[in-house]
């Protein structure tokens, strides 16, 4: 069964959804009898740039793929292997719809606690100094009234043995 | 908004919009006057249920005071710290109420006496219907002109005028599409300002926080070159300046001629400022009337992202970031506004308060029987002459004035102890009289206490800001301990006092040299700890036996265990050896790590205390976000989304098989390239 083949090239990280494809080339080709739609296998003929390809759209599938291989054939046929980039082919659908995101690239850091962030063993101490307060002890002297003496007697209208109530 | 309407009523119906909706707007003098005197007070606590959220600390509530002309120069006295704040929208707009104009008189709440605001709080608003335009004041020698912000960085105008002075935001209103400018607009639709609510508790002034110097339909941060400080009228007066982040991003420059700010930041720090307001704000004239606020994708659209409790931070989302990923975006209705802040809708019944008084009792153990007085060292050694008297009739005298003490004079002298303050400070009673023992006049003079003695030692404050914020502000990350001098190393929880003011108090029994620390957050006494501040002077032969004996053998106990303690990081084994160093004391203690084998040991201590935080080191990658992501939990389209993301439990509901299912799930888990 001969169906088209768009190959690609690009230079995207696999885990990319939105991928950039450039160079393409579209060929007329053979699915292998045994293919199925997750690692199919394809015939084609060749030129110099099929080699350059890494990524194709497949027709038959409405699918597209990653190309992990190729096999020459014969002098002018080669054996396309792939794998279906699943992120791409739904990318429309991936992107309208609403998840709930754990990690993200450019969220910045947020309050809640992110166990993979690497920390060093050591920790960086610092203090704080308070201002105010009224303890003296660097600054009092002889003349500053910082005991208390607890004395008993000496109380209201009390006479004392210096101006001789004491005696009467 | 969950407006409290017991306090502010339905407002005033004043603007019809597009959606049907009105906006109100209440005059707060108004309001008090004739519509709830019996709810609200002058000078009283601000009612909230008009705030869109809350910035703490916010950076934007910085003002510059200035109040001194030297020689031919104004010289800045200083920066005020950020406080927390609430943030509103408030319409200005000059009027006479009362004798004075109200220009000068911008407070909300507080210091009124018959003249009042001219804010007018306004109580409901179509959030998505109101952007302010941002722009840039800039100077050169001839000329200051205003431009927006994205028509001003990064173009001729900045080579033009290339000193920033102010940053200034106008106000336009319409609907999610269309908005008018300020100036073709009529009515209070000009007037129009975001509105900060806080205390300023530094600088010259206790003032509430709003635009100072303004002339009532716009918000200016800075001042643009003005030559009327160096008018004889004007150069008597003091002048407050907005200025955002204080000396990091201001100076004040007088030229001799004519005194303005001057900004020494960047587009990314106008972007800072514009976020701590927390309102829809454009950078370009077009975006300000016709960037779509309900489905934004103008990347001249910048707001504050604020968290689902209201804390609005200095993080700008711009042009599409915005969809889903701030709190206000979920403001559709004119009632949407705000996130209850004592609204109607709260039905606890409780009275919550955010202070607690510590009580100051009309009785106390002072002087009650026995008599105490505050003395110098030089007085206590003119006492032990006195006592020792070589005069044989003298002692005599002294002996026969202490017989209810058996005759013993040290027995009529209870108690000495060392302070670490200066207790006649503390004493209401300052003029020194003769102290007497028992009925025997010493010619020793003291400051006797009285029964009002002031027991509540300050012990100073500090107030505990953010590092990194994030969660690594907290704990088990960051950890604190605070310092009290006599009492030892406790134990703080980052959380609970994260961006408060921390101050330490203590108690002190004067009669047994006991104390108590007690830790304030804000106004609220958070912690109590005890411990040994009044140091016992031995007298007698008993006495420093006594004396001795209780603090070697607590040392010979207790000490050992916590240097191994220590030395092994046990700090469990710290506490238990602590609290044995000291049970042989009048008081029970709970000393830690910075233990003293005596109070007089502890006068050698830090008299200070001391906040210590021990914070992580972080060893991030550059490229951390790229290849592991940043930590977050937000629901959205993955669309919204930029970068590397990792999707927990990803439900595929769009039409597939179920291998892809699976591979999909799989890929989402583990992290895609969005």
């Amino acid at each position: 069964m001969a169906f088209t083949l768009n190959t690609y090239y690009t230079a995207d990280d696999p885990r990319t959804i939105s991928k950039t494809l450039t160079n393409q080339l579209d060929y007329t080709c053979q699915l292998l009898d045994s293919a199925e739609m997750v690692t199919p296998t394809l015939r084609v003929r060749c030129t110099s740039e099929t080699f350059n390809a890494n990524y194709c759209y497949i027709s038959f599938f409405d699918r597209y793929y990653f190309i992990t291989g190729q096999t020459v054939e014969t002098a002018n046929t080669i054996l396309i292997h792939c794998k279906l980039d699943v992120l791409y082919t739904y990318r429309n659908a991936l992107l309208s719809s609403t998840f709930l995101v754990t990690r993200n690239e450019n969220i910045g850091s947020t309050y809640i606690p992110d166990t993979m962030l690497p920390l060093k063993g050591n920790k960086e101490m610092k203090v704080i100094e308070f201002t105010g307060g009224d303890f003296n002890l660097d600054t009092a002297t002889a003349n500053s009234y910082n005991f208390v003496l607890n004395v008993a007697g000496g109380g209201s209208n009390q006479g004392t043995a210096e101006n001789g109530v004491m005696n009467t | 908004m969950k407006l409290n309407t017991e306090y502010w009523g339905e407002g005033y119906p004043y603007l019809n919009f597009d959606d049907g909706k009105v906006l109100t707007i209440g005059r707060y003098a108004d309001t008090i006057a004739n519509r709830y005197p019996n709810h609200l007070k002058l000078n009283e606590e601000f009612d909230q249920s008009i705030l869109i959220g809350t910035n703490f600390k916010n950076p934007n509530s910085v003002l510059l005071f200035i109040n001194r002309l030297e020689g031919s120069k104004w010289i800045e006295t200083g920066f005020t710290e950020p406080v927390d704040t609430g943030i509103y929208l408030g319409a200005l707009q000059g009027s006479v109420y009362g004798t004075l104009s109200e220009w000068y008189r911008n407070r909300i709440a507080y210091g009124q006496t018959e003249i009042y605001t001219q804010i007018r709080p306004v109580l409901k608003f179509p959030f998505k219907s109101l952007c302010f335009l941002v722009q840039i004041g800039a100077s050169n020698p001839l000329s200051y002109q205003e431009f927006a912000v994205d028509e001003y960085f990064g173009s001729e105008n900045e080579k033009t005028y290339p000193t920033i002075n102010t940053i200034i935001f106008r106000p336009c209103f319409g609907n999610n599409k269309n908005r008018t400018l300020w100036y073709q607009a009529s009515g209070w639709i000009g007037y129009f300002i975001p509105l900060l609510y806080g205390t300023i508790d530094g600088g010259i002034y206790q003032e509430d926080i709003f635009p100072y110097y303004n002339n009532g339909d716009y918000l200016i941060y800075g001042h643009k070159p003005d030559s009327t400080f160096h008018s004889s009228s004007f150069n008597i007066h003091e002048a407050i300046f907005e200025c955002p982040y204080g000396s990091k991003l201001w100076e004040l420059v007088d030229n001799g001629t004519q005194v303005y700010t001057k900004f020494k930041g960047t587009r990314a720090d106008v972007l800072k400022i514009i976020a701590n307001t927390g309102f829809f704000c454009a950078t370009t004239m077009d975006s300000v009337q016709h960037a779509d606020l309900k489905n934004i994708t103008d990347p001249h659209i910048i707001i504050g992202k604020m968290n689902d409790e209201g804390a609005i931070s200095d993080t700008p989302l711009q042009g599409k970031d915005i969809n889903d990923n701030t709190h206000q975006t979920t403001w559709n209705k004119t009632e949407d506004t705000g996130n209850g802040f004592n609204g109607i809708e709260n039905t606890d019944p409780n009275n919550y308060t955010d202070k607690i008084d510590l009580n100051k009792p009309t009785l106390s153990n002072v002087n009650v029987f026995n008599r105490s007085f505050a003395v110098t060292s030089n007085n206590v050694r003119q006492l032990a002459d006195f006592l020792w008297n070589a005069d044989e009739t003298k002692f005599n005298e002294i002996v026969k004035g202490l017989a209810l003490m058996g005759e013993n004079p040290m027995n009529g002298i209870i108690d000495l102890r060392l302070f670490p303050f200066n207790v006649a400070l503390k004493n209401s009673a300052t003029q020194a009289e003769p102290i007497v023992i028992g009925r025997t006049n010493t010619g020793v003079n003291g400051i006797k206490l009285t029964e009002n003695v002031n027991s509540l030692i300050d012990l100073g404050e500090c107030t505990f800001f953010e590092k990194f914020k994030n969660f690594l502000d907290f704990e088990p990350y960051t950890t604190a301990q605070l310092y009290i001098p006599y009492v030892g190393v406790v134990p703080v929880s980052t959380a609970e006092f994260m961006g408060h003011k921390i101050s330490a108090k203590m108690i002190v029994d004067y009669t047994t040299g006991a104390g108590t620390a007690i830790v304030f957050k804000d106004d609220i006494p958070f912690i109590y700890k005890n411990g040994v501040v009044g140091i016992t002077i031995p007298m007698t032969g008993n006495d420093s036996a006594s004396y001795a004996n209780t603090v070697v053998g607590n040392v010979v106990n207790g000490a050992v265990g916590g240097v191994t303690s220590i030395a092994s990081g046990n700090i469990g084994g710290v506490v238990s050896s602590a609290e044995k160093l000291y049970s042989g004391f009048a008081t029970g203690t709970n000393y830690q790590t910075a233990s003293a084998s005596s109070p007089s040991v502890a006068t050698w201590q830090p008299q200070k205390c001391y906040f210590i935080i021990d914070r992580p080191i972080l060893n991030v990658p550059d490229n951390y976000g790229r290849t592991v992501g940043y930590a977050c939990e937000i629901t959205g389209k993955l669309s919204n989304f930029k970068g590397f993301t990792v999707v927990s439990n990803p439900e595929i509901s769009f039409k597939c098989t179920e291998t892809e299912k699976t591979m999909l799930s799989q890929l989402l888990t583990a992290g895609v390239f969005v």
